[in-house]
């Protein structure tokens, strides 16, 4: 068991530095090392130690962007006005696209005290769905070409970089989702992060407007919300 | 969280105990110890606050009661024109379905939040390919598969909005607003819809699904040939929402769940370039419409810590 004081210094009493270095680091190992067994009974108040005590809400709802009208919405990926159709989204194109997955959220939350975290993600999707059935990806006349060209919208939940959560996700052409994951984190700091994957163009793909030339919406993320709570020990 | 600015003390450095006093008490100051510098395990019960998490909790049925897909069913007409008029969740024989909290409501205190889910079964309902209209958003051009010319397909991006609002003025239950970070229907230019960073508690709901249906070929259709649709049939489309008062408290008399429609995608080509769902009238008939039979809505008010 850690000791409490080192020494009980007396008023006029002259003293070595190496007692007052004692005493700082037995000091110290107060701050963090100690459970609740070696706690003095009475030492802490519910003052001292609320509110952060049993559970924190981290509300982000909508997320804010940090771009004008935008809350709620991916813009990691949102194609300039000039190259959008007007009754489109500005959205995921296949010029601002190939693959892989897009952060399309990251915050720290914290305090974190260690313990249980668990976050729910809502929200509305945009997803081309047209060009899901097509003359190279699909079956036709008997003869299968082999080539899948689903249109889906993949999304997942990472804690410091570490997937907890992943699903297919929605695969209408306006759609909903929701995914949800807790899992045990230590102490600190959390990086809380939210990403999605549109699916890469296909063979048979039309990637932008015939006659304007403008790039089409192929996926957006908006409406979204996100809760988390941490349930500590 | 405190720190200790104090000066460390050299080896052989002769000091007194004051020093040592003075160190000691910069590690026991008042309120220091605290959830950030504080390890788990370190409390015991008596420290915590005597209030309970969850305030209140509450849960309803919406629409009608039955798990099968079969009458009595409540029936949503797309809109035709402005203004537009929402429809509250209600049963087959027109009486709402809504969640309400009594005479004095819930008081959302600063340092509380409200969380709300609600899911509801339900099917949409079209004729013909209403999205191939000539004046229906969302139509454009691809290369006819045998050049020149072009043919004429929809992106699909047609949506049914379900969306939570509340009261929170009186019991008496007649002031029906969207709820916090979500809008009602608003005039956009020359239409009426939302814009989509107002909707912190609408859920979009496909009402049908076009597809080349295999005759896609390099980027390109054939001629006459625009796509077919496909129906969703019974699904069960789901939200949620939360909300925790920032300025001062918010009593919550009475929650609902309105569904609007049809809705086409858009963004604001001047301004800030936003994007938005505006009403597409032109898809609008009564031959499109939303059916649904039942649900449930779920609501827990609880301290955010």
């Amino acid at each position: 068991m850690k000791q409490w004081t080192q020494h009980d210094a007396r008023s006029k009493q002259t003293v070595e530095s190496g007692q007052f270095n004692a005493e700082q680091q037995a000091a110290r190992s107060m701050i963090a090392g100690l459970d609740r067994t070696q706690f003095p009974e009475g030492c802490l108040t519910n003052a001292q130690v609320t509110p952060n005590a049993l559970h924190q809400c981290y509300i982000f709802s909508p997320w804010n962007t940090g771009v004008a009208g935008a809350l709620g919405e991916q813009t990691v990926r949102r194609a300039a006005d000039a190259d959008t159709l007007p009754e489109q989204f500005r959205a995921v194109n296949y010029q601002n696209y190939g693959s892989g997955w897009i952060t399309a959220f990251e915050t720290t939350l914290q305090p974190f005290k260690g313990g249980n975290l668990l976050t729910e993600w809502y929200g509305n999707c945009a997803i081309q769905t047209f060009f899901n059935w097509t003359r190279r990806a699909s079956w036709i006349a008997g003869t299968s070409k082999g080539v899948a060209n689903e249109k889906f919208l993949g999304l997942r939940i990472l804690y410091n970089g570490v997937v907890i959560a992943e699903r297919i996700g929605p695969a209408k052409p306006m759609d909903h989702f929701s995914i949800s994951g807790s899992q045990q984190v230590p102490s600190g700091p959390v990086i809380l992060t939210l990403q999605f994957k549109p699916q890469a163009a296909g063979p048979d793909d039309a990637v932008q407007e015939a006659s304007t030339n403008d790039f089409l919406c192929q996926a957006h993320l908006f409406g979204n919300r996100v809760f988390a709570i941490g349930r500590f020990r | 969280m405190s720190r200790i600015i104090r000066a460390p003390v050299d080896a052989g450095q002769v000091i007194t105990a004051a020093d040592l006093n003075n160190t000691y008490n910069d590690y026991n100051q008042p309120g220091a110890l605290q959830a950030d510098n504080t390890r788990d395990q370190a409390f015991d019960l008596p420290h915590f606050q005597n209030v309970v998490i969850v305030k209140n909790s509450q849960v309803n049925v919406l629409g009608n009661t039955g798990m099968l897909h079969t009458a009595p069913v409540t029936t949503v007409a797309s809109e035709l024109a402005a203004p537009i008029v929402v429809h509250p969740v209600q049963t087959s024989t027109g009486t709402e379905t809504r969640m309400t909290f009594g005479a004095n409501g819930w008081v959302l205190a600063l340092g509380d939040c409200l969380r709300v889910w609600w899911n509801l079964s339900l099917k949409c309902y079209y004729a013909g390919s209403p999205w191939n209209n000539a004046s229906a958003l969302g139509r454009y051009n691809i290369p006819d598969t045998t050049p020149p010319g072009n043919v004429v397909i929809s992106d699909g991006f047609h949506c049914w909005l379900a969306y939570l609002q509340w009261d929170t003025t009186s019991a008496a239950l007649t002031n029906w607003v969207a709820v916090q970070g979500q809008s009602d229907p608003t005039t956009i230019g020359a239409y009426e819809g939302f814009y989509t960073q107002y909707l912190n508690a609408g859920t979009v709901i496909s009402p049908w699904t076009i597809s080349s249906f295999a005759f896609a070929d390099n980027g390109a259709m054939p001629a006459g040939n625009n796509g077919k649709g496909f129906n969703h049939e019974w699904f069960a489309p789901y939200g949620m929402f939360v909300f925790a008062p920032t300025i001062a408290p918010v009593t919550v008399y009475g929650i609902r769940l309105v569904i609007t429609g049809i809705l086409h995608s858009g963004h604001l080509v001047g301004g800030n370039q936003e994007n938005v769902l505006l009403y597409d009238y032109n898809v609008g008939d009564p031959t499109q419409y939303l059916e649904y039979k039942g649900g449930r809505i779920s609501a827990v008010h609880q301290r955010v810590a």
